[in-house]
């Protein structure tokens, strides 16, 4: 008679499946070096937090390196979070500032000033054209809001959170968070006030 | 609160997605008496689309393979880089338990992007005899120790 046992079944004892995992579990499991928790969790959240970074700033490479680094301090930082289920809004925190880090970096290393606006002398092509002028108009208004308005605009339209989530996030009550959304709103508005008048003039 | 006020308070809640469909009927008022409404919501689709917009990339599954890989050699406890070959060793009392036979071990395992893919068959067993086996792996080129095992007992 002879018996045939897959490796994973031969290692059970080693190998666990941690797909019905929480994040929270995964997380201590994986600080703790554990490979295929540190894989279930990366596979779970690496495409949405690709997502946020890559709207957060633009260059897709970058946004691989961001998500490494992110996932290497949760994993650092992992004794800290305490609420099972506040896992991604938690990493999504902390990759979205190191964009905003990464991108205050490449302003400094940039040679001369950087333009805040495309020309706007020039009438866009086609529409993609005027797509990408939108988007440099309102980064350039993003980048010169209060952090704290910058952060709670950036958890909610580059990271798809809902306001739940970023109370969860930042730790504070999702009132506290509606109302900063709000004056943040309002701020990024007022910081495209001109460039909505020329462009309707 | 000025109708403008409210108007732009019902916006904020649609931005959400928590605008209720009474509000929603009420926004639309809104709208159809306040001009300055519709300007300031053409306004801010304009905005919400550009902080929406997606950038075009290669497949997620690729690039999230890479952040898993730049992850595992950065990480302090797991394998700098995934081992080329995997070698079992059996330290263990096989008195009596027959002969084990291990074959096809491993092509190229990575510890994280998939379980090696060797198979234990087992010939000849006699019944309720333990074995105790430990299992370690190298990674080939530098015979370094990358994911031991404690040692533990098999009974067939």
């Amino acid at each position: 008679m002879s018996r045939a046992l897959s490796l994973r079944k031969f290692l059970g004892m080693a190998r666990r499946d941690w797909s019905a995992e929480g994040d929270a579990a995964l997380l201590r499991a994986a600080s703790r070096g554990e490979e295929a928790a540190c894989r279930t969790l990366l596979e779970r959240h690496t495409p949405r937090l690709l997502g946020l970074l890559d709207r957060a700033q633009r260059d897709p490479a970058l946004s691989e390196d961001l998500a490494q680094e992110a996932f290497l301090r949760a994993l650092a930082q992992a004794h800290t979070l305490r609420e099972e289920g506040a896992f991604f809004p938690w990493l999504a925190r902390i990759a979205l500032r190191l964009a905003i880090d990464a991108q205050r970096k490449r302003r400094l290393e940039l040679t001369g000033p950087v333009p805040p606006e495309l020309p706007s002398d020039r009438p866009p092509p086609d529409a993609r054209l005027a797509q990408a002028d939108d988007e440099a108009q309102v980064r350039a208004a993003l980048e010169r809001l209060r952090p704290r308005h910058r952060e709670v605009l950036g958890l909610m339209y580059f990271g798809a959170l809902s306001v739940r989530e970023i109370a969860s996030a930042v730790g504070r009550s999702e009132v506290a968070v509606r109302k900063d959304l709000e004056r943040a709103r309002r701020a990024l508005r007022d910081e495209l006030e001109p460039w909505f008048a020329e462009v309707s003039a | 609160m000025s109708p403008l006020e409210r108007g732009l308070e019902l916006l904020s809640l649609r931005s959400e997605g928590a605008l209720s469909p009474s509000e929603a009927l009420e926004l639309e008022r809104l709208r159809v008496r306040q001009p300055e409404l519709r300007r300031v919501e053409a306004e801010w689709s304009r905005i919400e689309r550009a902080l929406r917009a997606q950038v075009p990339t290669e497949p997620s599954s690729w690039r999230g393979q890479r952040v898993r890989r730049g992850v595992a050699q950065r990480l302090p406890g797991l394998p700098s880089r995934p081992p080329t070959l995997v070698r079992w060793s059996l330290g263990a009392s096989l008195v009596g338990a027959g002969l084990l036979v291990l074959r096809s071990l491993l092509g190229s395992p990575s510890v994280l992007d998939g379980e090696p893919a060797a198979r234990l068959e087992v010939a000849r067993v006699q019944p309720a005899v333990p074995v105790s086996v430990e299992v370690r792996a190298w990674d080939e080129p530098e015979r370094q120790e990358v994911h031991p095992t404690a040692p533990f007992e098999l009974r067939f």
